[in-house]
């Protein structure tokens, strides 16, 4: 084709043609390059067989990815059903059910190529019917997490089969993110369309999926077993013979399982045994890898509730006075990251390094606390504050212990206030009870999903996990607003870059460290902790001791 | 009938207890702070429309009189209620549970039961002995120890250091036994969590069974059974035993209650899918209507057991009568 209208054309045209084309194919080939640096190509030469257990803390409340969407749950289903793409560490969509896709230069339509080859597991064909009917009926109506960036869909039209277009009311730049198998799962409509989702028989037993996995059994309080998809539209996928999630929710028991093999992997935050860390690292026959969704774990201020704490210099001496490396090498384990902004660099291309900092620095502190009119009183007492964290956090239990003791040293008197988890949302999040809250809060792949829910004043809801300090700076909305509607990366990361300024600058929060992730597994496994949620792609994970494949007989993408 | 009749009679009489225990369990649960909802939630956030929805969903939005009396009205039809996290009915959520806790619960209820007793009055035919100090001394240890520390000693010895059993779950996944392999491996995996939880009341019934010995050790009817030149092995199995008993029975009836639902740091410490750990669970999950139905069935079963108790003094002691 390119030949063939290359004739027609005089010789300097052709030239630059050629050119051109020659620039396209070395496009191309650097795209493929930047993919093999990604999770996608399955490592190695995989072998086909094998059982993986992994370690889990508890049951899933259901197996139906469309009305939840804790990790909990999409530790399991991400493996049973699939989105229409999937995600790389930097947040780069890669296909999955859908095989390319198109957005409009105002940014306003999505349109999805969806594979012709995709069957449920009861081997009904998947169809765009069925992308409508989920964001439609199910992961846009019930998903907690995806709902906002859901709500913002105009219309879904299926031309025919395999074709989905979504239109957008608004340009809302990490519309991809949530189209992943964790946050816009399909689900087929024969199974749904009829009666009450919440109690679809099949939403806990025999679920219909189109993913590499089928579901096997649920033995509740011991094990969901998942067994190979001889019919996975991705040939040769998956490796594994069976997947088997053991609910074991002790972590130090998870650990013992671990080292005696009676698991061989514990992905997600949610499982790993960190207090056990120590020990896990020494084993022989086992990989230990971070990676994972980064995070922010700070000291949160209550700046409408408490006078002193509406104060900046306040705010600011309490920063100088926490010693961040100390807190992460011994409050953490040193299962972490000293970090300086309120997006993490876990997030690379949003990560502004050059924000305000506020280096450790205890004379300054207590200068500063001089200043702002809180000189000491008796027993070198400036003024008490209670320091609040979720009961059982092993995020939280012991770096609270060493900023108490750090805080006393510039005569600040620290109250701990132990809470278990469902106490803390409605005292700290909905009530706003409290002084400074210390905990970890999940940012995810886009400040738009996990860090404008913290600080944009139209996040001041009273839900768990949204802004809770009561920051407000109309400034920092503008910025929010304009990153979501910039059609160009350029504009959107310069804004973010911009409201990290600002938001040191004002202090809401005190960055203290970006947990890591730890996974682990035994080596007679590869393939895994590739990708950020390694525990959606059981696909890509094979057995040393399996049969050996040829290269033509799987995808290896 | 007297015996039926007063069957009869007492199961009329913890109706009215029943229906104060779910009222009495209503509002204690709902006094806890707390939200089910946001439990629910989990990390990210929902929009505020997202959580009305939900809270109609569960009925929640009714004030809390109307869900008490929809909650009876609900139970007196049989139905225990929906749970909010499993989305299911309540009595499937609890009925899956129920066989691996009767698993773990028996044979520990039985054997701590049987050995107490016997280990008791060992330890009190000859007091302060050695053998009634080793045995003292020892159940006052497996009195004393926490369980789930307890727990993760044995896992330490016995599934890392030595390897001889599984450190946990209730049977090993992944792999279809049948027959004997089956019994074995489940019978492998039972070993530590009895132990674990077995040792306690083991403990409790020999001191409870040795004291209750010594006590009656001085009774004229002892005496007299000795004067009468019975022999030692008579005078302890036909006159001290049967009334020493008495009280260990009812120990034993207040334990079938713990052992049913107070194994929770067993089952955790040991990932054994039961009701215990089902209770935990769902009180950290806020999930009433599961809490509740736990609630309902211990309080049903501790009645079931006491009126249990009640016939088995009627068949130990001749002295018990049952009139109407």
């Amino acid at each position: 084709m390119q030949i063939l209208i290359a004739r027609k054309l005089p010789e300097r045209r052709r030239c630059s043609l050629l050119a051109g084309f020659f620039a396209l194919a070395l496009a191309l080939l650097l795209a493929l390059a930047h993919g093999d640096a990604w999770a996608g190509p399955v490592e190695g030469s995989p072998r086909r067989g094998g059982t993986l257990i992994l370690g889990m803390p508890a049951d899933p409340s259901t197996l139906n990815c469309g009305i939840e969407s804790s990790q909990i749950v999409a530790m399991v289903t991400s493996n049973i059903y699939n989105g229409l793409l999937h995600l790389d560490e930097g947040s780069n969509p890669h296909p999955d059910l859908a095989q390319s896709w198109d957005i409009s230069p105002d940014g306003l339509v999505y349109t999805f190529q969806l594979r012709d080859n995709v069957k449920w597991h009861d081997g009904q064909p998947l169809t765009s019917a069925d992308v409508k009917f989920s964001f439609e009926n199910l992961v846009g109506k019930y998903n907690a997490r995806g709902r906002e960036a859901y709500r913002n869909i105009k219309a879904i039209e299926t031309p025919n089969a395999t074709t989905v277009k979504i239109s957008l009311k608004k340009v809302y730049s990490p519309f991809l993110e949530i189209l992943t198998a964790h946050d816009g799962c399909i689900m087929p409509k024969h199974i749904y369309e009829i009666g009450d989702v919440f109690k679809n028989p099949r939403n806990n037993d025999q679920p219909i999926g189109s993913g590499p996995f089928k579901f096997k059994e649920w033995q509740k309080g011991s094990h969901i077993t998942l067994v190979r998809n001889e019919n996975y539209f991705k040939k040769g996928r998956p490796f594994l013979d069976s997947v088997i999630y053991r609910i074991i929710p002790n972590a130090a028991t998870r650990a013992i399982a671990f080292e005696t093999g009676e698991i061989n992997a514990i992905f997600a935050s949610n499982s790993f045994p960190y207090q056990h860390v120590d020990r896990l690292k020494k084993l022989k026959n086992a990989v230990i890898k971070d990676i994972g969704s980064p995070s922010l774990i700070g000291v949160n201020f209550n700046l409408k509730g408490n006078p002193i704490l509406a104060k900046k210099e306040v705010r600011v001496a309490i920063a100088h006075a926490i010693d961040k490396k100390f807190v992460v090498e011994k409050g953490l384990r040193a299962v972490g990251k000293v970090i300086d902004s309120v997006i993490p660099p876990g997030i690379p291309w949003a990560y502004n390094a050059d924000v305000p900092k506020y280096p450790f620095d205890l004379k300054k502190a207590n200068a500063l606390l001089d200043e702002a009119g809180h000189a000491r009183g008796a027993g070198g007492t400036r003024f008490a504050l209670k320091l609040s964290f979720e009961a059982g956090n092993d995020n939280a239990e012991r770096p609270v212990q060493i900023l108490r003791e750090q805080l006393k040293a510039a005569g600040i008197d620290i109250k701990l206030e132990r809470l278990e988890r469902s106490v803390m949302l409605e005292k700290i999040f909905q009530k706003y009870d409290f002084d400074l809250w210390f905990g970890p809060l999940t940012t995810r792949g886009h400040p738009a999903l996990g860090t404008a829910r913290l600080y944009a004043t139209s996040s001041i809801t009273g839900q768990p996990f949204t802004n809770f300090t009561r920051y407000s700076n109309p400034k920092v909305d503008q910025l929010f607003e304009q990153a979501v509607a910039a059609t160009k990366k350029a504009d959107m990361v310069k804004a973010y870059y911009e409201v990290q300024e600002v938001l040191m600058r004002d202090l809401p929060t005190i960055p203290v460290a970006d947990r890591l992730q730890l996974n682990i597994i035994k080596d007679q496994f590869r393939g895994a902790l590739t990708s950020t949620e390694t525990y959606e792609r059981m696909d890509e994970i094979w057995w040393v001791k399996g049969t050996a494949l040829k290269d033509g007989d799987f995808e290896r993408e | 009938m007297p015996i039926l009749t007063f069957v009869l009679r007492r199961l009329l009489h913890a109706l009215p207890l029943l229906v104060c225990v779910i009222v009495f369990n209503f509002f204690l649960i709902h006094l806890a702070p707390g939200d089910p909802i946001q439990a629910l939630v989990g990390e990210f956030p929902a929009p505020a429309a997202y959580l009305v929805e939900m809270r109609k969903l569960f009925g929640l939005d009714q004030p809390l009189y109307i869900q008490m009396l929809l909650y009876i009205r609900n139970i007196l039809s049989g139905d225990l209620g929906f749970s909010f996290y499993y989305r299911q009915p309540v009595l499937n959520v609890i009925m899956d549970r129920v066989p691996a806790t009767l698993q773990l619960m028996l044979p520990a209820l039985v054997f701590s039961s049987a050995v107490g007793i016997l280990l008791g009055i060992l330890s009190a035919r000859r007091p302060y002995s050695f053998a009634d100090n080793a045995i003292s001394t020892l159940s006052l240890f497996g009195y004393c120890v926490p369980a789930f520390w307890f727990g993760q000693m044995l896992m330490a010895a016995f599934a890392i250091e030595l390897g001889w059993l599984p450190s946990q779950g209730i049977s090993t996944v992944g792999v279809d036994l049948s027959g004997s392999a089956l019994v074995l491996d489940r019978a492998a995996h039972l070993v530590l969590p009895f132990t674990a939880l077995a040792i306690r009341h083991l403990a409790v019934n020999a001191r409870m069974m040795r004291s209750s010995m010594l006590e009656v050790a001085y009774e004229d009817f002892v005496t007299v059974a000795r004067a009468k030149g019975l022999h030692e092995k008579d005078v302890i199995t036909r006159h001290m035993v049967p009334n020493a008993l008495m009280p260990v029975v009812t120990i034993i009836g207040v334990d079938v209650g713990f052992l049913f639902t107070g194994s929770v740091l067993v089952e955790t410490v040991f990932g054994w899918p039961g009701i215990g750990r089902l209770m935990y669970e769902s009180i950290v999950k806020r999930d009433y209507p599961v809490l509740m139905g736990n609630f309902l069935m211990t309080t049903a079963l501790v009645v079931a057991v006491n009126l249990l108790v009640d016939l088995i003094y009627l068949w130990l002691d001749p002295r018990v009568k049952y009139q109407k």
